[in-house]
């Protein structure tokens, strides 16, 4: 029985509230006290602030024509050996002959294809008419083949009435001597549908490719506007996939009709930019279909989401740092896509807010998308110096140039022959102490054993050593994108892992050049001939 | 512990036993000076990080038990220390361990029941609860990871990841949930389960309680009695059930159907757990909601005295004493009619000086919470499933706080034909009876000083206030956004919005109606309580939507009815102001 003083009754039954509650404060507590670590590990990337004129290379020392003449080359090379199959992918040469060898293997051909055609499509808006012009919209042409079929080959044909199941890749049976390993038994790897039955897919299709893929679509509808074919193909693509999405819940489906986990609601009330890139897209190709565009007014005002559109937390910086670069993807696709400048206003506003977990990064894509957006703004009211984010962007493409890293392969910058913090010397081998602390904690104290999962299993970089000060573009690795890497984590200190071995040059495609370069000139912050 | 029985208690002993006792007091100091070692020793471990040496591995990692037996400590120490406020100071025996025998009541008895309780409508949630889960477990798995990983969990058998790549098996969002309700409602009934033997004598009422073997003893004094409720349509917590079976059937249903004949499925596996485990969160919300066990409370001048029970055999045969023995002069049990058919009017043991109050409907019909209810759940699933209207937060909230008022609703605003009765005798003591079915609700005041038939807001629960100003304030805020981004040049887009705001003014008008707007209640005044209890007034069964404007305008001419209306007005519109204002903001910021 309970019992109860009746002069008590409010004190007992706020201590029976609390009691209740203590569960969830003790989860609370549990979940705070990860905050804290999180917060507390990310607290160097702030305080070690990116110096201009001590690091960068003076901006009058920046030749706009060499830059421009470097982006031309890197544009020639991806069409020439980068895309076999319509998609981006990185290509290995003999060291001696300079022959083709092979192509690599990838797991990301939607992601880093979506990055490429958005790159292209920012140089076509910049062409003039002539044959640059007309080999841009060849490339463009390319790739969104490629990426359409990413949608075709899976779900046996591409428009509304199929599918919306996306791969990271494909191959055709004609493609196999290239593309052996599509054909190996992988749990990620399935034939095609209908038609396709002896293709194969690469499934098991992450956000990563799915961010890169809608980017690419943003980039092509925005900017390639008077070329029919690419509206046309874009229109079945963009359907095909908002009808999967809505016809699965935005759950991406695995090779065997299961969910594979990625999935585009928000998870805690943050990604909401996802649902509304897919819908906006579909409004906008599809403008007398107002179901597409109901549905994302329902997402952006009735579930909120243009409240806490294009933001994110800091935790990526410690570990899963990819994540940034196709969440970034999709940021920048929401901001093309959204033509109330009311509301794409609020989107910026909200990145903006979180834009100070980068300052300090040296990103040249994400502060190029930054640059970007604040360009589309009707005013210019950036809460950050543009101008030092530009001189950031220009200094690092500057790098390619002075480490002779163009083509972006094995031969010149990368494995072997980056410039490793070691011998920089100075505050390029300061390591985050808090490291070490933390270190202690999880391994030295029996209360850290509670969290010790978290280092094991969770966020597996959690305690990888971190360089205070971000990494300049001749420290990194040799990799489809640099920019998906963690710049307090490249050392220079690179192995020389090359696809085929010894003998041979690696080649990725010039898009970590070409995706910063290409929006400077799409936006008007630097011409061919002028970087200031 | 024998020293204390003192045979035939008269009125002087009875207020002799609440003098304060020198071993009671000895007691307490004994558990704070026990529970506060306790609470010192388990924070110096845990400050220093003393290191027993004892781990357990779970998944990948290895946990050092050590914080977990310092936190056991900790909250031995607290719940000790919170013995020092509970443990009654004075010789009455208040949930006092004694032993079994009757021969520790204070007085000869003249009337006891014993019974056993165990509440079978818990008992049917658990096994619903842990049948799912363990059918989930089966066919879901326990694997974590890529389909590749065998690590945890064994290996992948084609059901699906969730959550994110790479993550887990679908039983962890759909099943685990409600394994861990299953447990812990298992754990609960273990616990809540005992033989009661409640007893009677001239002064005193006995409540014994046998509980996981150990026998507890609680004595109220009758003359302190000032009021009794003995219902079996009390929900108090259960509402926290709502909160989570409610929003978590509605989400496993939003993305399991649309799994359903995928194409590439070779079966529909993971679609039916889904489904099937909602379905199964659903029908426990039947008896966890709409079956709730007994629930009386019995209030003196000083204290509150509360117990759940759910007597297993012989229901209406204990219930009956057990009224009996509370003092209720009325037969709570429906008497069989030909064929098991039940007849459901009372039955009453009627006296001369006992007479039925005037202007109270016998039958009573107030459809207003339950519309109020449907009307929410209705709205809650058109945002799930057909994005319509309200988004998650919102239609989360209705769809709970919908469901809980169709439970409470059902419960409380209705009685059967001639089911409701209110009665006063000569001497003061009022009786209030009403029965809905299986569903009754019995107060009793023994001395009243004042018994009258007003018309006053309703009271207002916690989960009342909390409820409404969410679904107000996100209502509105929704509303307000919708209609800022909205291109009203636009049919579809103009009809959607205006069919928003359509729908929220009928809620509002709803939660007005029973809320704010005043209704009948008898209000019962002794010593030291008011109550209110809300009926039906004569004449007028079917609820408070009717004659709502000229209501409103009655209490608009009561002065007292005035300002607790305006009050409750100024709240709902201050919560609407703020979130519409809100929402404007919030775009340009």
């Amino acid at each position: 029985m309970r019992v109860r003083r009746r002069s008590h009754l409010r004190v007992k039954n706020a201590a029976i509230v609390f009691v209740g509650l203590l569960p969830m404060i003790a989860l609370g507590g549990y979940v705070g006290i990860i905050g804290y670590i999180g917060a507390d590990l990310t607290s160097f990337s702030y305080e070690m602030k990116v110096n201009p004129e001590a690091d960068f290379a003076p901006l009058d020392s920046i030749n706009a024509t060499r830059l421009d003449e470097i982006a031309d080359r890197l544009e020639w090379r991806m069409d020439a050996w980068h895309t076999p199959i319509n998609l981006t992918i990185g290509t290995t040469f003999n060291a001696t002959t300079g022959e083709w060898v092979s192509y690599d293997n990838t797991d990301n051909g939607a992601l880093w294809t979506g990055t490429a055609l958005a790159a292209e499509c920012m140089r076509y808006s910049v062409l003039a008419d002539g044959q640059a012009k007309l080999n841009s919209s060849a490339l463009i042409h390319k790739l969104v083949s490629g990426m359409a079929n990413l949608l075709r080959i899976p779900n046996g044909g591409l428009g509304p009435e199929y599918p919306g199941m996306l791969a990271r890749f494909y191959a055709s049976p004609e493609m196999r001597a290239n593309f052996s390993w599509m054909f190996n038994d992988n749990f990620k790897h399935f034939n095609g549908t209908g038609p396709y039955s002896q293709w194969r897919v690469r499934l098991y299709t992450s956000k990563d490719e799915i961010g890169g893929y809608l980017l690419g679509l943003a980039a092509a509808q925005y900017f390639i506007k008077d070329d029919p074919w690419v509206q046309g193909i874009l229109k079945l693509m963009i359907a095909q996939l908002a009808n999967g999405f809505l016809a699965t819940f935005y759950q991406e489906m695995h090779g065997d009709g299961t969910p594979c986990g990625a999935q585009l609601n928000p998870l805690f009330g943050s990604g909401t930019e996802w649902k509304l890139l897919v819908m906006k897209l579909a409004a906008n190709a599809f403008p007398d279909n107002l179901e597409y565009q109901r549905l994302y007014n329902y997402y952006a005002a009735k579930e909120l989401a243009l409240l806490n559109a294009n933001t994110n937390g800091d935790f990526n910086t410690l570990d899963q740092y990819y994540g940034y670069n196709f969440g970034h993807d999709v940021v920048f696709g929401l901001v093309l896509a959204e033509n109330n400048s009311v509301l794409r206003e609020k989107y910026i506003r909200n990145y903006e807010k979180c834009y100070r977990i980068w300052e300090n990064h040296r990103n040249a894509w994400i502060n190029a998308i930054y640059l970007a957006m604040c360009a589309l703004r009707p005013v210019n009211q950036a809460a950050y110096n543009l101008p030092r984010i530009k001189w950031d962007v220009l200094d690092q493409l500057w790098w390619f140039n002075r480490s002779n890293w163009v083509p972006i392969d094995t031969s010149y910058g990368g494995d072997g022959h980056a410039t490793n913090r070691i011998s920089a010397g100075g505050d390029w081998v300061t390591v985050d102490p808090k490291i070490a602390k933390w270190q202690n904690f999880f391994y030295g104290t029996a209360i850290g054993s509670w969290f010790r999962w978290i280092p094991e299993q969770l966020f597996k970089g959690l305690l990888t050593t971190r360089y205070v000060k971000a990494a300049r573009v001749d420290m990194y690795e040799v990799t489809s994108f640099l920019w998906d890497r963690n710049p307090f984590m490249e050392d220079g200190l690179h192995t020389g892992n090359v696809y085929g071995g010894p003998g041979k040059i690696d080649e990725h495609s010039g898009t970590s050049f070409t995706a910063p370069y290409w929006v400077l000139r799409a936006f008007g912050y630097i011409t061919a001939t002028e970087v200031s | 512990m024998r020293d204390y029985i003192e045979k035939n208690s008269t009125p002087a002993t009875v207020d002799g036993l609440l003098v304060p006792d020198a071993r009671k007091k000895t007691l307490k100091y004994l558990f704070l000076s026990i529970g506060l070692v306790l609470v010192s020793v388990s924070v110096v471990l845990m400050i220093i990080g003393v290191d027993l040496g004892v781990s357990i591995t779970v998944g990948l990692s290895a946990f050092n038990l050590s914080p977990i037996l310092y936190f056991l400590v900790l909250f031995l120490g607290l719940w000790l220390t919170a013995k020092f406020f509970t443990i009654a100071p004075y010789q009455l025996r208040e949930n006092s361990l004694t032993r079994r025998s009757v021969d520790q009541y204070r007085e000869t008895v003249d009337r006891q029941v014993t019974f056993f309780s165990l509440s079978r409508s818990r008992l049917a949630a658990t096994l619903l609860f842990l049948t799912i889960a363990i059918v989930d477990i089966h066919f879901l798995t326990l694997h974590i990871g890529t389909p590749a990983d065998m690590e945890i969990g064994g290996a992948y058998n084609g059901t699906g990841t969730a959550v994110v790549l790479g993550g887990v098996s679908f039983f962890y969002p759909v099943g685990l949930p409600l394994l861990i309700a299953g447990v812990s409602l298992a754990i609960y009934l273990a616990f809540a389960r005992f033989y009661g033997r409640f007893a009677r004598s001239d002064n005193f009422l006995y409540f014994h309680e046998f509980r996981i073997g150990v026998p507890w003893l609680t004595e109220i004094p009758r003359a302190h009695l000032e009021a009794v409720r003995y219902q079996n349509t009390h929900l108090g917590p259960k509402v926290l059930w709502a909160c989570f079976l409610v929003p978590y059937a509605i989400m496993v249903l939003q993305y399991g159907i649309p799994l359903f004949n995928q194409p590439r499925a070779e079966t529909d596996t993971l679609p039916i757990m889904m489904t099937l485990s909602a379905l199964g969160a659903i029908l426990a919300i039947i008896p966890l909601l709409f079956w709730p066990q007994d629930y009386f409370e019995i209030a003196s001048k000083d204290m509150l005295y509360e117990m759940w029970l759910a007597p297993t055999m012989n229901m209406f045969g204990v219930r009956d004493q057990i009224i009996r023995l509370l003092g209720f002069s009325v037969l709570p049990r429906p008497e069989r009619k030909r064929r098991g058919l039940r007849r459901t009017s009372l039955s009453y043991e009627r006296t001369p000086t006992t007479s039925m109050m005037s202007g109270i409907s016998p039958t009573q019909r107030e459809f207003t919470q339950v519309l109020l209810g449907a009307i929410l759940l209705f709205v809650g699933i058109l945002g799930a499933f057909a994005n319509l209207f309200f988004g998650m937060l919102f239609w989360a909230g209705a769809a709970t706080y919908g469901t809980f008022l169709l439970a409470r609703g059902t419960l409380s605003d209705f009685s059967n034909r001639d089911g409701t009765k209110v009665t006063q005798a000569e001497d003061g003591a009022f009786q209030y009876v009403r029965r809905f079915f299986r569903k009754f609700q019995f107060v009793l005041f023994p001395k009243t000083n004042n018994v009258t038939v007003e018309n006053r807001a309703r009271k207002l629960e916690a989960v009342d206030i909390i409820a409404i100003a969410w679904i107000v304030a996100l209502g509105v805020y929704q509303t307000v956004l919708g209609w800022i981004i909205t291109d009203i040049t636009i049919p579809l887009l103009l009809w959607e919005a205006i069919g928003t705001t359509l729908v929220l003014g009928v809620i509002v008008l709803f939660v007005v109606a029973y809320f704010i707007v005043p209704s009948s209640h008898v209000v019962v005044k002794s010593a030291t309580i008011m109550h209110a209890i809300p009926v039906s007034p004569e004449g007028t069964a079917w609820g408070t939507l009717r004659h709502l404007k000229s209501r409103a305008k009655n209490a608009w001419q009561d002065p007292a009815s005035r300002k607790a209306v305006l009050f409750r007005v100024i709240v709902l519109m201050s919560i609407g102001i703020i979130a519409a204002v809100v929402a404007a903001i919030a775009l340009f910021v």
